[in-house]
């Protein structure tokens, strides 16, 4: 259960961060308060009905959210990015 | 043993005493062609200065007295005291059948007789230049002696090349003649892009390409310390070096030269006020060898067909170190792996199939999905959303003008304060700081990210289709008509704006219709307002200019010549009207109101119009910051070569962007030599040069069906862009710059175009476009003035004569060469007889004004 919720979970917590960041970065505040508000209430909702599985379904999601934002940003530093020059 | 000859004295059979070069000068002027008088320095004389020959550079020669005798002699027996000369290499192994060495020895030109000595020394010397060892390994050929030749100095007006074949097409009775101002060896180094012209067999000029020659080397030089390159006068640098006649000429002597020397010549020229002088003829040896590629590789369009011209070394460098590692750069373009991405098209395809949708000829909607490579494709976009979704979230709502506030002043602090070198700059400028850095500050990523506009008009274009069906799809494009907050269609209209000041005053309207117009513009009073209004555009897009992708290219604040041209275009052509395109977009979306019942799929379709053009918006207007950070940077290169020259380890302005980053760093710290660095930027630059001429080839090891071509002669194919048949006057326009001679209802022809171009459009019969695809920028232009359009016609430069009445039937995807006497004139001339439904400005002005009046 705490798995399946966890992979329906990634979407929303994806969303959630983008909009937290994206609410600091000053785009379009209200409607990023309103995403980050709904989402938030959504994630407070399954915290009260599935008690036992949504904390770490949630904290998984995020966390791995947060962790692969940090992983492609240095892959994409790293590896994404050098296209090959011909020298002819 | 005789150190000195006459040139008149020297045939093919002196060969081995004075070089292959002086040899066939000689021939040529036993057998009466205009060739500057002067003597040869022979190997024997060389022989004696250096007994043993050997790989490794010697010390200098010292001269032995005799042969300064000999030599100060000559001179006077030539030459005017106070004559300055030509002092050229002629090696034994030198412009031989096999072998041209062109370039790789001295060439020393106003040499005076008191520097006559230290010049045939450095020429001698250059048999060890590093270019010259180089060239020798690669042929494996064996040292020999060095002949020198001394000749008069032809004061050139106008100089260039002949070759009897063209190397890239070598067709028996074609000479193609490349000429420029000034002497030649502005051309011989690449340096200027010269005219290029081809005669036939019957003496016709049948292809005639008008550079843009921007620097030429001055016919004498009064202070040898000084820079040998001048700037051309503006009026002459698109203005033709050759007439018809001249031209002719040119092709007869190229014609007899390689009929005295039985094989295909060059032949280097020079006119001055004694007529015309031929200056070396060598055996045309080599060509441009095409490129081994072990990959199968296609050119990524996008970029093509907004700058089909290859970039520079420099500019290949740094981009190359930002783009994702899915192509690779091939002679200055960019191509992608087709075997990388070919496993990412979940669609069952041939390879020519795939080719054609990677070249945007094709969309993968017709054809069947293939589940294995859906499978594939879907769990590396999962991997590739977990990376980077959270940006999808995040450039999702970012206003234009937080972004314009946050980025701006963003980059100008990293410009002013960051002591990163070059390539880092660029990086950090694109790629952010840390992950959690603020979204502008991951500019390309947000124009990935905006890309997704593709996938919602795909939506949209369902949506119609299967609740409005009685909708014309073709509207779409007035339907998500944009908004004011584009920064490219501020820039249209701010130039609209002051081609209409330029108007309303007559000395600015005198100005910018005057040949020299940036001197004309320059003398206004500074308080005239077309100069304030000017100010005032420059401070906004001065970062901006033609081909401003590749760093190499002057922007508006540094040249403002393409600016004003494209001022003058609008102010004489211009029929740019915002308020008939908004006229249009309400047709059309009252047209869609109409043919949609359902009130839900309308709110639908207006949510889904509105996220299209903000991801249009945002798309375009990265790309506008990305022309910042590309300025930035060359600010940053430009410094960098300024330091470097005066220390003087380069040579010309424009020489570090045919360098890479890391040997300019080797060049700083003086880890090669400057003389090492000067032969491979001149060896880059030919080679910059001769690709520009070319097209790039669209795929490299990839086997494709051979594509079917016109059953006429007369017939070009391309693709269709915007639908109509006209029947008008051919124009080639090379730059948006030197469209001079275009006129209102010519049809315009075209390499590609970008944003400079758009103020020609709305006067145009038609447009033909030699790369580019549907969503180019020529076919959207195109389709929002309504003009026929077609592109990805190959070879529409080379093939349609310039002033030649053409057919373009844009909606049967062909370009038709008409002869008058087959063809009657056509009353309709100029004008589409094939429309869409709303057809002119008027009829959409009176049907919106008619709206309106209903809304009221």
């Amino acid at each position: 259960m705490t798995a399946v919720l966890t992979l329906v979970l990634l979407p929303f917590a994806s969303l959630f961060w983008g909009s937290v960041l994206a609410l600091r970065d000053g785009g379009a505040v209200v409607w990023e308060w309103v995403r980050v508000l709904f989402l938030a209430s959504m994630f407070l909702g399954l915290l009260i009905t599935l008690p036992e599985h949504a904390p770490m379904a949630l904290s998984i999601a995020l966390g791995l959210i947060v962790v692969m934002q940090i992983a492609g940003f240095f892959a994409w530093r790293l590896f994404g990015a050098g296209v090959p020059v011909d020298d002819q | 043993m005789e150190w000195i000859l006459p040139l008149e004295r020297i045939n093919l059979r002196s060969v081995l005493s004075t070089g292959g070069k002086a040899a066939r000068l000689g021939a040529l002027l036993q057998a009466g062609f205009n060739v500057p008088g002067g003597f040869v320095i022979t190997a024997d004389a060389f022989q004696l200065h250096h007994p043993v020959l050997l790989e490794e550079p010697p010390p200098p020669p010292i001269l032995t007295s005799a042969f300064r005798t000999a030599l100060a002699e000559a001179f006077q027996g030539h030459f005017a005291a106070d004559e300055q000369v030509a002092v050229r290499s002629s090696a034994i192994d030198e412009d031989g059948a096999g072998m041209s060495f062109a370039g790789q020895h001295a060439t020393y030109y106003y040499i005076t007789a008191d520097r006559l000595e230290q010049a045939v020394i450095d020429c001698w010397r250059s048999l060890w230049s590093p270019a010259a060892q180089a060239y020798r390994q690669v042929w494996d050929q064996a040292m020999h002696p060095m002949a020198v030749i001394v000749q008069r100095l032809v004061r050139a007006e106008r100089s260039g090349v002949c070759f009897s074949r063209d190397p890239l097409d070598p067709v028996p009775g074609t000479v193609v003649i490349e000429a420029s101002w000034g002497l030649g060896a502005a051309l011989v180094d690449g340096r200027v892009q010269p005219d290029r012209l081809k005669v036939n067999e019957s003496g016709a000029i049948v292809e005639l390409q008008i550079g843009d020659k921007q620097v030429m080397v001055p016919a004498s030089l009064p202070d040898p310390t000084q820079s040998r390159l001048d700037p051309v006068p503006e009026h002459l640098r698109t203005a033709p070096v050759l007439t018809d006649r001249e031209a002719i000429a040119l092709h007869e002597a190229t014609e007899q030269i390689e009929v005295l020397f039985d094989q295909p010549v060059d032949v280097e020229w020079a006119w001055d006020a004694r007529g015309l002088h031929i200056l070396q003829a060598r055996p045309i040896t080599s060509v441009a060898a095409p490129p081994v590629i072990d990959q199968r590789l296609v050119l990524f369009k996008p970029v093509a067909e907004n700058f089909s011209e290859p970039m520079t070394p420099m500019s290949v460098d740094l981009f190359a170190s930002i783009l994702p590692r899915v192509g690779r750069f091939v002679r200055g373009r960019l191509y992608l792996d087709f075997d990388a991405v070919k496993p990412l098209l979940p669609v069952k395809a041939s390879d020519a199939e795939l080719v054609d949708i990677l070249l945007l000829r094709r969309t993968p909607e017709k054809l069947s999905l293939s589940f294995p490579r859906f499978l594939a494709s879907s769990g590396l976009g999962v991997v590739a959303w977990l990376g980077f979704g959270t940006f999808w979230a995040r450039s999702a709502r970012v206003s234009p003008d937080a972004l314009e506030q946050l980025f701006v002043p963003w980059l100008k602090q990293l410009s002013d304060e960051s002591p990163l070198p070059v390539s880092a700059f660029m990086r950090r400028a694109f790629f952010g700081r840390s992950p959690f850095a603020p979204v502008w500050q991951f500019i390309l990523q947000l124009n990935i990210s905006a890309g997704r506009y593709f996938l919602l008009l795909g939506f949209l274009r369902e949506l119609i289709a299967r609740f409005a069906p009685r909708f014309n799809l073709e509207l779409l494009g007035d339907l998500v008509h944009n908004d004011a907050d584009m920064w490219s269609k501020r820039m249209v209209a701010d130039v609209t704006s002051l081609a209409r000041i330029a108007s309303e005053s007559a000395d600015s309207h005198e100005a910018l219709s005057a040949h020299q117009l940036v001197e004309k513009v320059r003398m206004l009073s500074p308080e005239h307002p077309f100069l304030v209004a000017l100010g005032r555009f420059l401070t906004r897009f001065g970062h901006r200019g033609p081909r401003e992708i590749d760093l190499s290219t002057p922007r508006w604040r540094e040249d403002v010549t393409p600016l004003l041209i494209m001022v003058r275009n609008q102010m004489l052509h211009g029929t740019t009207n915002e308020d008939d395109r908004y006229a249009r977009h309400l047709v059309a979306r009252d047209q869609l109101r109409k043919a949609m019942p359902s009130a839900l799929m309308r709110r639908a379709a207006a949510l889904l119009l509105r996220r299209i053009r903000y991801f249009m918006t945002l798309r375009e207007n990265t790309r506008h910051y990305h022309t910042m950070v590309f300025d930035a940077v060359r600010t940053r290169l430009l410094a960098t070569e300024h330091e470097l020259r005066s220390e003087n380890k380069l040579n010309c302005a424009g020489d570090i962007f045919f360098l890479r980053w890391h040997e300019v760093e080797s060049l700083r710290t003086g880890r090669v030599e400057a003389r090492e660095i000067s032969t491979l930027i001149r060896e880059r630059r030919i080679a910059h040069l001769r690709e520009t001429r070319a097209l790039p080839p669209e795929t490299f090891g990839i086997r494709l069906p051979k594509s079917k071509t016109p059953d006429d002669a007369n017939t070009l194919a391309g693709q269709c862009a915007c639908g109509g048949d006209v029947i008008g006057i051919a124009r080639i326009v090379l730059r948006s710059d030197q469209a001079h001679d275009l006129k209102p209802g010519e049809i315009m022809i075209a390499p590609y175009t970008d944003l400079t171009w758009t103020p020609l459009f709305p006067s145009l019969a038609g447009i033909v476009v030699g790369i580019g695809s549907y969503l180019s920028h020529a076919g959207t232009i195109a389709r929002e003035y309504r003009v026929p359009c077609l592109v990805d016609v190959k070879g529409c430069i080379e093939k349609v004569p310039d002033g030649q009445r053409i057919r373009l039937n844009a909606s049967e995807g062909y370009v038709e060469l008409l002869h008058d006497l087959d063809e009657p004139v056509d009353e309709t001339e100029g004008e589409s007889d094939e429309l869409p439904p709303i057809t002119t400005m008027d009829s959409a002005r009176k049907i919106a004004l008619d709206l309106i009046e209903a809304y009221k």
